[in-house]
C-alpha cells in the first residue's frame, strides 16, 4: 500500500525520489557530462532531451527503455541565463572547494582526481538508468542526437556503471548489499517500511519532510526556504566516485578475525553495522540473517537504543555513525532527523573474487546523495559523523574514524566492543579513494522547460 | 608481588620498582596530603585494589579571570591588527586557555582559564611579556613595567577584572598538565595494546616498556601534582577546538534583570554545591562562563570542539529550556526560544565578538578525548599497582582491564 501523495510528483525528477531502495535500482547506469559553448547550444540541448527527462510520475506508470535525467553545475545554470545568486555556497563553489570539509585529503584530494571531475568545463549532467546494457545504449545514442542538434556540446567524459552478474543486484565491492537504511519522504506516494523515518517515542517512525530533499516544501526545521522558482520540486545530487580498496579491506577484516571471533564475515558486518547480505546487527548480532535482509517490514525497523556499550553492533560502525537512530549514546533525534540523506550508488568495474590477489584494477561504486542542502545533509554527515566523533558521544579517539568512507590515513584504528574483550582493528587505512565529484541542481520539470525556453 | 620463582615484577621489570618508589615519594613531606598508600608488598597480586580512589576527587577545578581594559582613543584598529601578530606563543603551566577579543564599546577582553592559583595566569603573562606589553599598551593605564614585573601585572588584572557570575567546565578533576599527559597517555597505552595484540607472549616486556616512558604520568592522575612534569611543553597547533565570545544586551526591564541574575546565581549554587552540570550533555563544549556586566550586558565565553553547526544544534536541541531562562532575558532572542535551531543560529551569530586571538595548552584534544583519556588514566594506575607478575596471569588481567575499559579506547 502506498502513502499519501502530496507531492507534485509529475515535476520532481525520476532520480530524486525513485529507485534508491535495493530492490527498485536499475543495474545499469550512465553519467555523461558534457559542456555549453554557448547559451543558444545548451537551449537546443536541453530543449531537445526535455521530452525524454523521466518524473517520479514517470517511474511510477512502468519504466521505458531507459531513465533519463538532467543535472546542472552552477556554470550550466549561469549559460542557460539562471543566476545562481541564492544557491548554497557548497553548490556554487563545487565540490573541490569543500575538500577540507568533506575530508578529501591525501589521496583523495581534488588535486589527485581524476581530470574530467577537475575539469572547469562541466554545465550538465545526463544521468541514465536502465533494465539492461541495450537501455543505456539506445539512451546515450538519443543524447548524442541532441548534442548533433546542439553545435559545440560536448561530453567532457563520461562514467558507466554495472550492477555484477550472478550476484545480488545492489551488492557492491566489499560484498555487502548496499541501499538499505533509506529515509521515508512524506507525500512520496512509496510504501513506508518501519524504521525509514524518525523514531518517535511510541514505537513507531515519523517520516521525514518532503523539505529534506525537495526544493519548495517544509524542512525537517520547519522552515521553506526555496518555495517558488526555479527552485520548488528540484533537489541537489552529491555525485561522487569512489575507489574500493577491496584487497585492503579484506586484509582488515583478516585480521580484525584474528585477533577476536575467527570469523571475517562477522568483522566485516561489524564495521559495516550490517551483514553482506542486510541483516542490521542490531537485530541479528550473532549470525546472519538472510531472511531479515529481505523483509522490509524487519530490515530498518531497529534503533539501537537498547545498545549503549555498542556489543550488538559498534558505536564506530559505518551504518551506526551515518543514521544513529536513537541510539543512547548518539545525537538527538532532533539532529538525526535534520541530516538524513538518499543514496544512490552502482558499482564499477570487476568484481575481486573471495580470496583473489589484488589485481590494482579500477573499482568502486559511483554513490550519489540527495539532499535539499548539501551543506546541512551530506557534508555535515561527512564532516561531523564520518569523519569525527560526533555521531556518537562513546567515540572520543580522534583516529576512530569512520572505518569505511573516514579519511583514515594508516593510523586509525576500530574497536568492536565484545562481551568477553574488544577486538581492535589497528592500521586502519583508507579503504575509500574519492576519485572525482561534483553537485549538480536538479531542477523540476518546470524549470527545466523555462531553462530550456529562456 | 612475588612470583614461584621470588622474584617480584619490579626486580625483572626496573620500571615498575620506579613506579613503586614514586608511590613511596608521595608520603614524604612536601606531596599533598590524601593520597592513596603504596600497595603492601605481601598483599595477594589478585586482590582488587584495596585504597579506594578518593584521592582523585574533589579536585580544586579550573578557575577563570576575565578581565575588560578600555582601548586608548583611536586605536581600537591598529590593535585588532597587532592581535594578528604573534600573541601567546609560550607555554606556562596551569593556564588551560586564553583569549583576547575586542569588544565593540572599545574594551580589550581578556580571559583565561587556569588552574590553583592566579599566579599561574601572571606567571603565562610574564612568559608572553612582550607580545602581551605591546598589546595592553594600546590600552589605557597599562603599567609600565609590563607583564615582567609580577606585582604590576597582578594588580593590571585586579584593577581591570570582572566578575563572572557563572562557570561550567567538562572535566573537574585535571589540571592542565594533567589534561595533556592523560591524552599522551592514553595514546601511548594504545600502541602499547596494539604491540601486546601482535605479540602477546612479550606482554611483560612491553608493558615494562610503557611504563618506562609513562610512569610519570600515571602516578600524576594519584597526585595532582606536577612539578615531576616537564615543564617544558610545545604547544601542537590544532584545529579541534574553538573559542566562542557573545556579548547580549539584556532587555531594559528590571524584571529580566532580575530574573538573569537569579538564574546565574541558582546556576551558580547548583553546579557548585549539587554538582549538576547542565553542560555535561553538551560534549564539545570544554568551558562556559557567564557575566553580567553594566546590568545590561551579558558575556558569555566558551570554548568548544569541532563544527559551528554541530554546536549550535546541540545547544538547540538537548538544552534550549537551560538557554531560554538565560537568554529569554536578551533583546532579539528568538521568539521561539532556543529550541528554533535556525533562529538561535541567527542570533548567535548577530551578537558574536569576534575572538582576536585565542590559545589553548591542548588545541588538537577534544573534550570527550580528555575525558576518556583521563578516566583510562586512573585505571592504569589501580591496574599498575595490583597487576600480577607472571605473564600469564598478566597477561589474563590485562584482557579483564580491556574488557573493563573498553569504552575508554574507541
Amino acid at each position: 500500500m502506498s502513502s499519501r501523495v502530496n507531492l507534485d510528483l509529475a515535476d520532481i525528477q525520476a532520480i530524486v525520489l525513485r529507485g534508491f531502495r535495493y530492490d527498485e535500482g536499475l543495474p545499469h547506469a550512465y553519467f555523461g557530462f558534457v559542456s555549453f559553448p554557448s547559451p543558444a547550444s545548451a537551449r537546443a540541448f536541453v530543449s531537445d532531451l526535455l521530452p525524454l527527462v523521466a518524473s517520479c510520475t514517470d517511474w511510477d506508470g512502468g519504466l521505458g527503455e531507459f531513465v533519463l535525467n538532467l543535472g546542472f553545475s552552477p556554470k550550466g545554470l549561469e549559460t542557460l541565463g539562471q543566476k545562481t545568486d541564492g544557491f548554497p555556497a557548497a553548490f556554487v563553489n563545487g565540490m573541490a572547494s569543500r575538500a577540507k570539509i568533506l575530508g578529501d585529503i591525501g589521496s583523495s584530494a581534488p588535486g589527485e582526481w581524476e581530470p574530467g571531475y577537475r575539469s572547469t568545463d562541466l554545465c550538465a549532467t545526463v544521468f541514465l538508468q536502465a533494465k539492461d546494457i541495450a537501455g543505456i545504449e539506445a539512451g546515450v545514442a538519443r543524447m548524442r542526437e541532441a548534442i548533433g542538434k546542439a553545435p559545440g556540446v560536448e561530453v567532457v567524459f563520461e562514467e558507466v556503471g554495472n550492477a555484477f552478474p550472478g550476484r545480488h543486484p545492489a551488492s557492491e565491492h566489499f560484498g555487502f548489499v548496499d541501499g538499505i537504511g533509506q529515509p521515508f519522504v512524506e507525500g512520496s506516494g512509496l510504501t513506508p517500511y518501519p524504521g525509514e523515518g524518525t523514531p518517535e517515542p511510541d514505537g513507531t517512525w515519523a517520516p521525514i519532510k518532503a523539505g529534506s530533499f525537495v526544493l519548495g516544501f517544509t524542512d525537517e526545521f520547519g522552515n521553506n526556504n526555496y518555495p517558488d522558482a526555479p527552485f520548488k520540486n528540484g533537489s541537489y545530487i552529491a555525485f561522487r566516485k569512489l575507489h574500493e580498496r577491496v584487497a585492503a579491506f579484506r586484509e582488515f577484516t583478516a585480521q580484525m578475525a584474528a585477533a577476536g571471533s575467527g570469523n571475517e564475515d562477522y568483522e566485516a558486518a561489524r564495521l559495516i553495522g550490517r551483514w553482506r547480505s542486510g541483516a542490521p546487527l542490531d537485530l541479528a548480532n550473532e549470525v546472519d540473517d538472510p531472511a531479515l535482509a529481505e523483509d522490509w517490514n524487519r530490515n530498518n525497523n531497529f534503533r539501537y537504543s537498547d545498545d549503549a556499550a555498542g556489543l550488538k553492533c559498534p558505536h564506530g560502525a559505518h551504518a551506526r555513525r551515518g543514521n544513529p537512530r536513537a541510539d543512547p549514546t548518539g545525537p538527538t533525534l532532533q539532529q538525526v532527523r535534520e541530516h538524513r540523506i538518499i543514496r544512490h550508488s552502482i558499482p564499477y568495474g570487476p568484481y575481486l573474487p573471495e580470496g583473489a590477489p589484488d589485481d590494482g584494477a579500477e573499482r568502486g561504486i559511483y554513490f550519489m546523495v540527495i539532499n535539499a542542502s548539501p551543506e546541512h545533509q551530506f557534508e555535515y554527515v561527512q564532516q561531523n559523523w564520518m569523519n569525527g566523533t560526533l555521531s556518537s558521544t562513546a567515540l572520543s579517539t580522534e583516529i576512530d574514524l569512520d572505518p569505511i568512507v573516514g579519511a583514515n590515513e594508516g593510523n586509525g584504528k576500530f574497536v568492536a566492543p565484545g562481551v568477553e574483550q574488544p577486538t581492535i582493528g589497528w592500521g586502519l587505512q583508507r579503504f575509500v579513494d574519492v576519485r572525482g565529484g561534483t553537485y549538480m541542481f536538479m531542477p523540476s520539470l518546470t524549470t527545466l522547460r523555462a531553462l530550456a525556453s529562456a | 608481588m612475588s612470583d614461584s620463582s621470588g622474584q617480584t615484577f619490579a626486580d625483572r621489570f626496573p620500571s615498575l620498582e620506579h613506579f613503586l618508589s614514586d608511590l613511596a615519594r608521595q608520603h614524604a613531606p612536601g606531596f599533598p596530603t590524601g593520597v592513596m598508600a603504596p600497595s603492601d608488598p605481601s598483599s595477594s597480586a589478585d586482590v582488587a585494589p584495596t585504597v579506594p580512589t578518593a584521592g582523585f576527587e574533589a579536585y580544586d577545578h579550573p578557575k577563570s579571570v576575565i578581565t575588560r581594559s578600555r582601548i586608548r582613543l583611536g586605536q581600537v584598529d591598529a590593535l585588532r591588527e597587532r592581535l594578528k601578530g604573534n600573541v601567546f606563543t609560550t607555554h606556562s603551566p596551569g593556564v588551560h586557555n586564553a583569549r583576547f577579543a575586542i569588544l565593540d564599546d572599545r574594551h580589550l577582553l581578556f580571559t583565561a582559564i587556569y588552574d590553583v592559583t592566579l599566579e599561574n595566569v601572571l606567571l603565562f603573562l610574564q612568559a608572553n611579556a612582550a607580545d602581551v606589553d605591546e598589546i595592553w599598551a594600546f590600552c589605557e593605564d597599562y603599567p609600565e613595567e609590563g607583564a615582567k614585573d609580577l606585582a604590576s601585572i597582578s594588580s593590571y588584572l585586579s584593577d581591570n577584572n570582572e566578575a563572572v557570575q557563572l562557570m561550567f567546565d567538562a572535566y573537574i578533576d585535571p589540571g592542565e598538565p594533567q589534561v595533556r599527559e592523560a591524552v599522551a597517555l592514553r595514546r601511548n597505552f594504545l600502541e602499547f595494546a596494539r604491540a601486546v595484540q601482535e605479540d602477546p607472549s612479550q606482554i611483560l616486556v612491553a608493558y615494562d616498556g610503557f611504563l618506562h616512558d609513562n610512569r610519570r604520568r600515571i602516578v600524576a592522575h594519584a597526585e595532582r601534582h606536577w612539578g615531576d612534569l616537564e615543564r617544558e611543553y610545545t604547544v601542537v597547533p590544532g584545529n579541534k577546538t574553538t573559542a566562542f565570545t557573545m556579548m547580549s544586551r539584556v532587555k531594559l526591564d528590571p524584571v529580566a534583570q532580575l530574573k538573569l541574575r537569579a538564574v546565574l546565581g541558582f546556576g551558580n549554587l547548583v553546579v557548585n554545591t549539587v554538582r549538576i552540570n547542565p553542560i555535561a550533555e553538551m560534549v564539545t563544549v570544554h568551558y562556559a562562563r557567564f557575566g553580567l556586566w553594566d546590568l545590561d550586558r551579558l558575556m558569555f565565553a566558551s570554548v568548544y570542539d569541532g563544527d559551528w553547526v554541530q554546536y549550535v544544534e546541540d545547544f538547540s536541541t538537548r538544552i534550549p529550556f537551560q538557554m531560554d531562562k538565560v537568554w529569554g532575558n536578551c533583546v532579539g532572542w528568538p521568539e521561539k526560544g532556543a529550541a528554533d535551531t535556525k533562529a538561535l543560529r541567527k542570533y548567535l551569530e548577530d551578537n558574536t565578538i569576534p575572538t582576536d586571538v585565542f590559545y589553548s595548552a591542548y588545541m588538537d584534544v577534544t573534550s570527550k578525548d580528555i575525558l576518556a583519556s583521563y578516566a583510562l588514566g586512573k585505571a592504569l594506575w589501580d591496574f599498575t599497582r595490583t597487576a600480577p607478575t607472571d605473564p600469564q596471569s598478566f597477561h589474563s588481567r590485562y584482557i579483564a582491564f580491556l574488557s573493563a575499559n573498553q569504552a575508554l579506547l574507541s
